[in-house]
């Protein structure tokens, strides 16, 4: 274990830890963030209320658009010259979420995610082949800390570019992979194809920033002959190692005297208890460049506090059960409909009438975007129409990042429920 | 002449209802082809009813445009066709297909070209017979 005494600390020391941490964070966010204070004197708090962790029900939630209104600047906690790294939510329109990091913060992150590492084994002898993007996404530069802070080697491969990754898999031998899973699988496959699987030296993954199944944890573990992983996290409140399964596969032990969770109920807002199903919610209890209350994550999971059979004692979380907006997850790019909907509409002659189809093709995500013809958009020649399809894709790849195959329709078949069309069909089964 | 070009699903029954439309509304197919792709296909029509058939297909939610295409007599014997071609030769002719029925070793054959304008001039000047869309009617 890289920390045995936060990670086996008695539930009521935790408490007693968080409460510490909660009551501090409160006090100095009310005093030094206008935006902070703001909210809370719109709830009728004050930090004098909030005195223990059980205290955190009477806070404010934060949405994504909260943080978002307050771009680029308005959550930052601490003198500017004390930011050491900044990142950036991926994905939305309009104002990216921005996150600042102090060096304490970088060091609290690289906590996490070098238990989480060192809980499958990661030491100072081991190789992290680190295929996550690395940018203002959290995924590469996040594990690469966690290395580092264990001593490993970590090799910031970045993703794409898979001939180079299968030479480097041969040539330095990692023992770990880390990257989104649809990768992995891609990976896996191109690695059978060129029959180089017993040439790796890979034993575990550590997959994460999309959801996945069971099955395909299975699929990958065979193929690659590893031990599959999930990991957890999210750039509003660090980045990967929020959470993390331990060799058991049974459920992830979330970093709770960092990060404190709590289920609620989408609709009310109430706190669930343990077991129930809801919306997930995040309060950095430690972070100082950009400290973040009370997050509603938008992901539908449920919390146990179950000692493990690893002896850890860390609250768990079931792995992601789905989300409580339309966000997709596509090869771990996060799209909204909204976004694919502001992209056609600049099209002359495309009609608001789209469907998104999304499904998993050997284990690689796929989006299929259909879209009404028009009279506007109709051409007799058929080179035309086909051409009015590749500006669509290219239009979406410039904004999203993402390839989608572009079917046009006739007008009225994208089925219309209550006059509003049904905007996203997911046929993967997560 | 004046053609229907529709927009089709390419799957089952899409055709039958364009069919079914026109059939409601007394109006006769002359002549018809179809370019399919994967997914949609462009249904090509001459009709008795040029104004008619866009309104009740418009009425019904169905994509269609007219195109301007030219209808030109060729003779119904070998080498009919590449006769006309060679006088086409320079120009390019997005698609063709012939029309259903015919008269006295004539065959009228429908050709869209990009075009249009100078594909009518060199039809004229090399004396064929270009049919008009009231007078092809009419005539069958």
């Amino acid at each position: 274990m890289w920390n045995e005494k936060i990670e086996t600390m008695s539930r009521e020391e935790k408490k007693k830890l968080q409460s510490e941490r909660l009551v501090a964070q409160v006090k100095k966010l009310y005093e030094t963030v206008p935006f902070y204070k703001k909210r809370m004197d719109e709830k009728g708090v004050t930090p004098a209320d909030i005195q223990s962790i059980e205290d955190i029900s009477k806070l404010p939630f934060m949405t994504k658009d909260d943080l978002r209104e307050v771009y680029p600047h308005g959550l930052l906690a601490v003198k500017q010259e004390d930011i050491v790294e900044v990142h950036m939510s991926s994905g939305t329109t309009g104002k990216p979420v921005v996150m600042e990091y102090t060096r304490k913060d970088i060091d609290d992150w690289a906590e996490a995610v070098a238990r989480a590492l060192a809980m499958n084994g990661v030491s100072s002898s081991s190789t992290i082949q680190v295929s996550y993007g690395y940018g203002l996404f959290t995924g590469g530069f996040g594990i690469h800390h966690g290395g580092q802070k264990i001593g490993a080697s970590v090799i910031p491969m970045s993703g794409g570019n898979t001939k180079k990754q299968l030479q480097v898999l041969q040539d330095f031998q990692p023992e770990y992979l880390a990257c989104t899973p649809s990768y992995a699988m891609y990976l896996a496959e191109a690695a059978i194809e060129e029959g180089i699987v017993d040439k790796l030296n890979l034993k575990y993954g550590i997959f994460g920033a999309e959801p996945w199944s069971e099955a395909m944890r299975k699929e990958i573990e065979s193929k690659l002959n590893i031990k599959a992983l999930d990991i957890y996290g999210l750039t509003e409140i660090s980045g990967p190692g929020v959470a993390m399964e331990c060799e058991y596969q049974d459920m992830l032990h979330v970093a709770d005297d960092l990060f404190y969770p709590e289920i609620i109920n989408p609709e009310t807002g109430e706190v669930l208890p343990f077991g129930e199903k809801g919306e997930l919610v995040f309060t950095t209890l430690t972070k100082e460049g950009t400290p973040v209350l009370r997050y509603r994550t938008k992901d539908i999971t449920f919390l146990s506090e179950e000692k493990c059979k690893c002896g850890r004692t860390t609250i768990r979380m079931h792995r992601l059960m789905g989300r409580t907006d339309d966000m997709l997850i596509i090869r771990g790019v996060n799209v909204f409909p909204s976004q694919i909907e502001e992209v056609l509409l600049k099209i002359e002659g495309v009609e608001p009438h789209y469907q998104l189809v999304v499904e998993r093709k050997g284990n690689l995500d796929t989006l299929e975007v259909q879209v009404e013809m028009s009279d506007k958009l109709f051409s007799d020649s058929v080179g035309k129409l086909e051409e009015v399809a590749k500006e669509i894709e290219r239009n979406l790849y410039a904004t999203l990042s993402i390839h989608a195959k572009i079917t046009l329709v006739e007008p009225k078949s994208i089925p219309r429920s209550e006059g509003k069309a049904k905007r996203v069909i997911d046929k993967r089964t997560i | 002449m004046r053609q229907i070009s529709v927009f089709l699903n390419n799957e089952k029954g899409r055709l039958e209802k364009i069919t079914g439309l026109l059939a409601e509304k007394q109006i006769d197919i002359k002549s018809l082809c179809i370019a399919e792709t994967e997914k949609f296909g462009i249904l090509r029509m001459i009709v008795n009813n040029v104004d008619e058939a866009v309104a009740v297909l418009h009425a019904n939610d169905v994509v269609c445009d007219i195109a301007n295409v030219l209808a030109v007599e060729v003779d119904d014997i070998p080498g009919g066709l590449n006769k006309v071609l060679t006088v086409f030769s320079g120009l390019n002719i997005e698609y063709m297909y012939d029309f259903l029925e015919r008269t006295d070793k004539r065959a009228v054959m429908i050709f869209k070209f990009s075009e249009l304008d100078k594909a009518e001039k060199i039809a004229e000047e090399n004396g064929m017979v270009l049919l008009s869309e009231e007078n092809l009617l009419n005539k069958v």
